[in-house]
Order: C-alpha cells, then sequence, then structure tokens
C-alpha cells in the first residue's frame, strides 16, 4: 500500500489530534468568511446557514479538544506543517471559489456535503494508514462520526433541492464593465 | 515531520482580525490571504501594539480594517512611503504593508522602485488579481495584453504586463516569494519568512478576482511549487525567475543585503523634531 502525506502528519496521537483539531478549526473560519460575504451581498439566508454550519464545526472543534484532553496537551504545529495529503488546506474547508452571491441554501449544502465527504475520507485514510493503534482506533470513530455527519448534510439536501436554471440572472450584475 | 511539541498557547489567528466584516466578493481570494496574516502573525506571536499595518487604495487595501493590530489604510499607491516613514520613526514595530497590483505597480509604482532599492525592514504583500476590481475591471498592471473584458480596451492593452517577481529583484528588494491565495497556510509560511528578513521583503501572492476574472479560478491547477532552493543571489533568482512560467510558488530570494538606516540618531522628542526645521 502506498504511503500518503496523511500517515506521515498524523504519527502520533497528539499530532492526529492537532491535525483534527485544525480540521474543524479551519472549516469553521471559512465558513465564518463565506456567511459574513454572503451577508455583505443582503444574502442573508445563505448567510445564516453558512454561520450555522461555522458554529457545528466549532462544536465538533471543542468535541475533539474535549477528547483530546485525555491524551495530555496537544503540540504546536504551525499552519504550514499540518499535512492533508494532496490539498492545502484542511479537508473540512470548503471551496472557497465555488461560492456565488446569489447562491442558494441547495448550492451551500452541497459544498458542505463534499467538505464533510473529504473529511471522513481523511479520518479513514489516517485509519487504514496508521501504525499506532490509539490513531486508528480514534481516527475509525471520527470517521464514523463524520459519515453522520454527511448522512445528516444529505437529509437537508432534500429539503432543499436544486433551485431551477437561471437563479444566478442577475439584471444588474456586479461585473458589468463600465 | 519535524514538529516541536509544546503546550499550544494564544495567540489565535482570530485574535488578530477586528468586528468589522470584510465586504469582498464571495470567493474572492482576497478572504483567504487575511486568513494567511492572521495565521502568520499568529504564528510569531506579535504585539498588536507593536504590530502596524499600512495600504493604499483597492479592494486588497482595506485589510487594515479588518485587522485588530494598528493600521492605516492610506493614499493610492502611497502605502511604501508610509510605511517606510513609520518603521524609520519607530524601528522597534513590526511593519507590514498591503495593496494590490494597481495600487502597487501602477499608482505607487515609483515608490515600489525606490522601496526596493531602499531595503527598509518592511514586508510588504502585494495581492496581485491582474485587474482593478473596485472601480469595476479595467486593465491593470499585471493583465495580459490580450485580455478584452473591459470597455476600456476592448482590443486588449496590447503591452506586456510587469512581472512582480523579476521588478522586485531587479530593484533590489531583500527578499522576494510568490504565493498563492488557494493556500492560505502557504501564504502565511511565506508571510512569518518575509517578516523575520531583515530588509525589503515582497511577497507576491496571486489573489483570484472571481467577479471580472471568473477564469483566474482555474489558477488553482496552474500553479506549481516553484521547485528550487531559496537562493541568496539575485542573479541567479532572476534567471529562475525568467525561466518559471509565472505560476511556481516559493521564495526565490533571501538575499543579504544591510537593511536601510538613516544616518545620525533617531529623533525621538518633538523638541529634538522642531530642532531640525529651526531656521
Amino acid at each position: 500500500m502506498t504511503v500518503t502525506k496523511i500517515a506521515n502528519g498524523a504519527t502520533s496521537v497528539g499530532l492526529f489530534l492537532a491535525h483534527a483539531v485544525e480540521l474543524e478549526s479551519e472549516a469553521a473560519e471559512r465558513y465564518d468568511e463565506l456567511a459574513d460575504s454572503m451577508e455583505a451581498h443582503n444574502n442573508r439566508e445563505v448567510g445564516e446557514l453558512f454561520h450555522k454550519l461555522a458554529g457545528y464545526s466549532r462544536q465538533h472543534r471543542d468535541e475533539v479538544k474535549r477528547v483530546a484532553a485525555e491524551y495530555g496537551p496537544l503540540p504546536k504545529v504551525e499552519p504550514w506543517e499540518f499535512q492533508w495529503d494532496n490539498t492545502a488546506e484542511s479537508p473540512e474547508a470548503a471551496a472557497f471559489e465555488n461560492a456565488h452571491y446569489l447562491m442558494t441554501a441547495h448550492h451551500a449544502l452541497k459544498m458542505a456535503l463534499i467538505c464533510e465527504i473529504q473529511g471522513q475520507k481523511y479520518y479513514a485514510a489516517v485509519a487504514a494508514e496508521t501504525k499506532d493503534p490509539t490513531v486508528a482506533k480514534l481516527a475509525g470513530e471520527f470517521a464514523e462520526e463524520e459519515g453522520g455527519h454527511v448522512e445528516l448534510v444529505r437529509q437537508w439536501l432534500q429539503r432543499y433541492p436544486a433551485p431551477p436554471e437561471g437563479w444566478d440572472d442577475d439584471p444588474d450584475p456586479p461585473n458589468y464593465s463600465e | 515531520m519535524d514538529t516541536h511539541i509544546t503546550e499550544a498557547a494564544a495567540p489565535t489567528p482570530q485574535d488578530y482580525k477586528s468586528e468589522v466584516k470584510p465586504i469582498w466578493c464571495p470567493g474572492c481570494g482576497d478572504y483567504s490571504v487575511l486568513a494567511a496574516i492572521t495565521r502568520a502573525f499568529a504564528s510569531m506571536g506579535l504585539e498588536k501594539h507593536n504590530t502596524a499595518v499600512v495600504s493604499g487604495i483597492g479592494c486588497s487595501s482595506r485589510i487594515p480594517a479588518y485587522t485588530s493590530v494598528y493600521g492605516f489604510h492610506g493614499v493610492h499607491g502611497r502605502a511604501l512611503p508610509v510605511a517606510a516613514g513609520l518603521k524609520l520613526a519607530r524601528p522597534e514595530l513590526t511593519v507590514v504593508v498591503f495593496g494590490g497590483d494597481g495600487d502597487g505597480f501602477s499608482i505607487g509604482g515609483n515608490h515600489f522602485l525606490h522601496a526596493c532599492r531602499r531595503n527598509v525592514d518592511l514586508t510588504y504583500v502585494v495581492m496581485d488579481n491582474q485587474v482593478y476590481g473596485m472601480t469595476k475591471g479595467q486593465a491593470s498592471p499585471t493583465t495580459e495584453a490580450n485580455w478584452c473584458e473591459s470597455k476600456l480596451t476592448p482590443e486588449g492593452t496590447g503591452v506586456n504586463p510587469i512581472q512582480p517577481v523579476q521588478l522586485a529583484l531587479a530593484c533590489g528588494a531583500n527578499f522576494v516569494a510568490r504565493g498563492f491565495s488557494g493556500d492560505p497556510n502557504g501564504v502565511a509560511k511565506l508571510i512569518v519568512e518575509a517578516v523575520k528578513h531583515p530588509g525589503f521583503s515582497v511577497v507576491h501572492v496571486m489573489s483570484p478576482c472571481v467577479t471580472f476574472r471568473p477564469e483566474q479560478k482555474g489558477w488553482k491547477s496552474t500553479v506549481h511549487p516553484y521547485g528550487r532552493e531559496p537562493t541568496d543571489d539575485p542573479a541567479l533568482a532572476m534567471r529562475a525567475a525568467m525561466e518559471d512560467d509565472g505560476f511556481g510558488l516559493g521564495i526565490f530570494l533571501a538575499g543579504n543585503r544591510r537593511p536601510f538606516a538613516p544616518a545620525g540618531k533617531p529623533v525621538a522628542t518633538l523638541d529634538q523634531l522642531e530642532r531640525e526645521f529651526a531656521v
């Protein structure tokens, strides 16, 4: 089996838990940024939804911190030292460039779904690759929890179906060249 | 993984954000640069009262409002002379300058040349989206010659864009690097290295404008590691930068020029300052 950068980054319980805290922290920060940008563009419904998603990410971060407290102080890892395999940032940080000022709750939840799936994949990969039994156990549990989040977002998506074509039509678009 | 085990402690990146919410467009790369800045400041544990951010005018120049350190949102293109004056008057401060490609290379182009040449101990982060976004999408000094989307230049500008990395090297900047807003942690690292490096440091950050240059979303798959170790030789750095395709990320030069220091004793009191102007 090819060992990826993921296993290199989570070589001990402390480092794994530091990654888990960062994964949720970066996700929360990105959701907050998206929420702020939506509110600035008067898309209040989606702004509120992104703030809610940020709140969930912070809640999960705090849960990880509670688990981590049982294993002693977390190691200090610089932002650029985290290793997420092929991505430069946390796998749960939403792809910012996919945001649109007219996006709907459906689009926001689709972004969130991708994030949760990526988070689940990350933990599953750590569980599969690590040689540390404690890391494997914790990563397996976290992967299972992320799987629950994936299902939850899928259920939400059923309540918010895709909007009809033309949802991004704007008679006075901001990029009208002058 | 080379990681030192110590108690994780404050400050956090959030501590360096202000209560003011950004008004950039959804998807704008500048959000990630702001995240990178706050992560870099937290990593260095900068004291807020000893840190100042200075900017000019433009979308990216709004940064001082969004940070909780001291800030000065100045005149278009004049961020660098303001910052140089501040650093020379208060050398104990960490001074970081932010701005965009229009502010830095057009309106403030002349100041940029001489800031590189003078080598005051500052860090300049240029968020380059190759367009004037705030004024609704005109070609900037870094826009490609054949970009035709603006009514002002319907057939393109017809002139080659400025290459910020090469320009900084040619003018004598002591530290030159390029980052991408899609990698905020990588940009944070470059900012830390730039601030710690003595002299004038330039961090050229490619930061997409998703509103007027939506095609820049593709930068995510175009950028790549620069692939060479930083050199302290400007000639080698220049050759490498010229061979690069403009999308290479990393540190091009970490030079060893001595930072500029004014001759004579620094003016510390108002009395001393008044005597300077006495006829």
